[in-house]
């Protein structure tokens, strides 16, 4: 479990500081009549205008709510350089993404996605270990050949993940929960300045909701800003604020007042 | 036999069948991952149409035709690489039909006769010259050598493109990379087996180690052992029993592939009994 992760893993990985973009104040994440979609469609959100900014020591949680297919996870995507903006302007850490040196954030960014991959590449046997491995490779060039400092990363976050007795088990033979403690492991590898998750928990028993719930509150207190693509009430509890989605637009609001307004409510 | 080994052609077809079965399965790997079943067949079009470019130039098709397919893999990269996961399968059906439209109409319009081009799809390995062995050998070299200085970075690739992008890892190049190398192998593979038996050489020793569900690495490794395997056995019976070598080299890559689904189903069978 997650909340049983050894201290020493938790001493041994250096989540409690604040990357340096977020520490000296550029917004995590910033727009200007933003519109996004896929390439030769119609923007499926347009107008978004936003200004979160990162606030230490403690970090801050935005979330991404809306009806399905209303753009949240399409602006996360946006957000990893998936898909470029199709108008205005995005930036994430400070970081126009439509620049090259975009590439370079993306290297400080953890994307943790909603399911395991599918077709026949999900059928690929990787072990735990391998696949946490994978977090690191944005720092260490094409070869991906790991230094001490790259093992050491991935040890300590197999152990802050509470995987050290699956880490030589192949990720096919994991249960959806341990799954997404591997994909979260793998993000904490890559030592980012945000984590990006996508509907985290979605396909996870109460059990596993609550492990992950857990985990991401531990991230979020170690300093590192958090974004969020939701509709679990208990996570959109985490957040600081949200980026609602509706009507072909997107909104900031408090989080606390959105629970208030939707309460009883399905979002 | 000993007699039969100093003959050049067959010191040349086991040097080849050798390279190419260490070197391939980890091509029908890469196929199986990444859903490349239709590059197979957009890679003998194109080669087609490059054994029909060199009988007109006057130059070697075999190399025309492992140059076109190689071609091929950064045509398919360019028209599927988009990094959220494109997939291969519609950038290779334009590219089949495109590729026969155009060597039909050089049929028609030189004096190349159609049958000469199509020679290069009945391959032999006992008919590979030096120079065909020296590709053979150097290709399987280079996939070797690709595939272990790169093999964390390829396995990412396979197991998730989308994330290993979103982690800001350049998984298009790697992905092009291996599309060219698994493009280049299967143009080489046809002149060594034949077009319709190319799969004996890639796929099914990937399809044995796979079946053996163990992890990516050994997985690699089992694969090259199995092609080596299969591929020299196939070879010795057909010499033997007097046999066609390619399809004797199918039959026993067929082999194996049963015997390690009934050799898992069997230790299944144990475990469960235990």
């Amino acid at each position: 479990m997650v909340t049983g992760a050894p201290d020493k893993a938790k001493d041994n990985m250096d989540y409690g500081t604040t990357d340096e973009a977020t520490r000296d104040g550029p917004p995590v994440l910033s727009a200007k009549e933003l519109s996004i979609g896929y390439r030769r469609a119609e923007p499926v959100v347009r107008g978004i205008c936003v200004d979160f900014p990162a606030s230490p020591p403690r970090a801050k949680v935005l979330g991404f709510v809306g009806p399905n297919g209303a753009g949240k996870t399409t602006l996360l995507k946006t957000c990893l350089g998936l898909l470029p903006p199709l108008g205005g302007e995005l930036r994430l850490l400070g970081v126009d993404t439509r620049k090259a040196s975009f590439a370079e954030t993306r290297k400080r960014l953890a994307y943790i996605p909603q399911n395991r991959p599918e077709g026949s590449s999900g059928q690929l046997r990787i072990s735990v270990r391998e696949a946490v491995s994978f977090g690191r490779l944005g720092r260490c060039g094409m070869t991906g050949r790991f230094g001490r400092a790259d093992r050491e990363a991935v040890e300590a976050a197999i152990a802050y993940c509470g995987l050290e007795d699956l880490a030589g088990r192949a990720v096919q033979d994991l249960s959806g929960g341990q799954f997404q403690r591997v994909s979260i492991a793998r993000a904490m590898a890559a030592e980012p300045a945000l984590y990006l998750f996508d509907e985290p928990g979605s396909y996870l028993d109460q059990e596993g909701q609550a492990a992950m719930r857990s985990l991401m509150l531990s991230l979020a207190e170690s300093g590192i800003p958090l974004i969020i693509v939701t509709h679990d009430r208990t996570l959109i509890a985490l957040c600081d604020s949200l980026l609602l989605f509706e009507k072909g637009t997107a909104r900031l609001l408090d989080a606390g007042a959105f629970l208030a307004d939707t309460k009883g409510q399905d979002i | 036999m000993m007699e039969l080994l100093q003959i050049p052609a067959f010191s040349r077809a086991i040097v080849a069948l050798f390279a190419c079965g260490a070197a391939f399965p980890l091509l029908g790997i890469y196929i199986l991952s990444l859903d490349l079943i239709p590059v197979r067949f957009g890679v003998m079009h194109l080669s087609l149409l490059g054994a029909t470019v060199g009988l007109i130039v006057g130059v070697d098709p075999m190399f025309f035709a492992v140059l076109f397919s190689i071609a091929a893999g950064f045509v398919v990269s360019g028209l599927s690489s988009r990094a959220s996961g494109g997939t291969s399968g519609g950038a290779m059906a334009l590219l089949m039909t495109a590729s026969l439209g155009i060597v039909f109409i050089l049929f028609y319009k030189t004096n190349i006769h159609a049958i000469e081009a199509f020679n290069l799809f009945w391959g032999n390995v006992l008919a590979l010259d030096r120079t065909e062995v020296y590709l053979v050998a150097i290709v399987s070299a280079l996939i070797l050598a690709g595939t272990i200085r790169f093999l964390r970075p390829i396995a990412a690739v396979l197991f998730d493109r989308e994330t290993a992008f979103a982690f800001g890892f350049p998984s298009t190049v790697v992905y092009t990379g291996i599309l060219v190398m698994v493009c280049a192998g299967i143009g080489l593979g046809i002149r060594i087996t034949g077009a319709l038996m190319v799969d004996a050489v890639t796929l099914l020793p990937a399809l044995a180690a796979q079946s053996l569900k163990k992890n990516f690495r050994p997985t690699m490794a089992l694969a090259s052992i199995f092609g080596v395997c299969i591929n020299l056995t196939g070879f010795a019976l057909a010499i033997v029993f007097d046999l066609p070598t390619s399809p004797a080299i199918i039959v026993v890559g067929s082999a194996v592939v049963l015997g390690c689904k009934l050799a898992v189903r069997l230790r299944k069978g144990v475990e469960r009994g235990l």
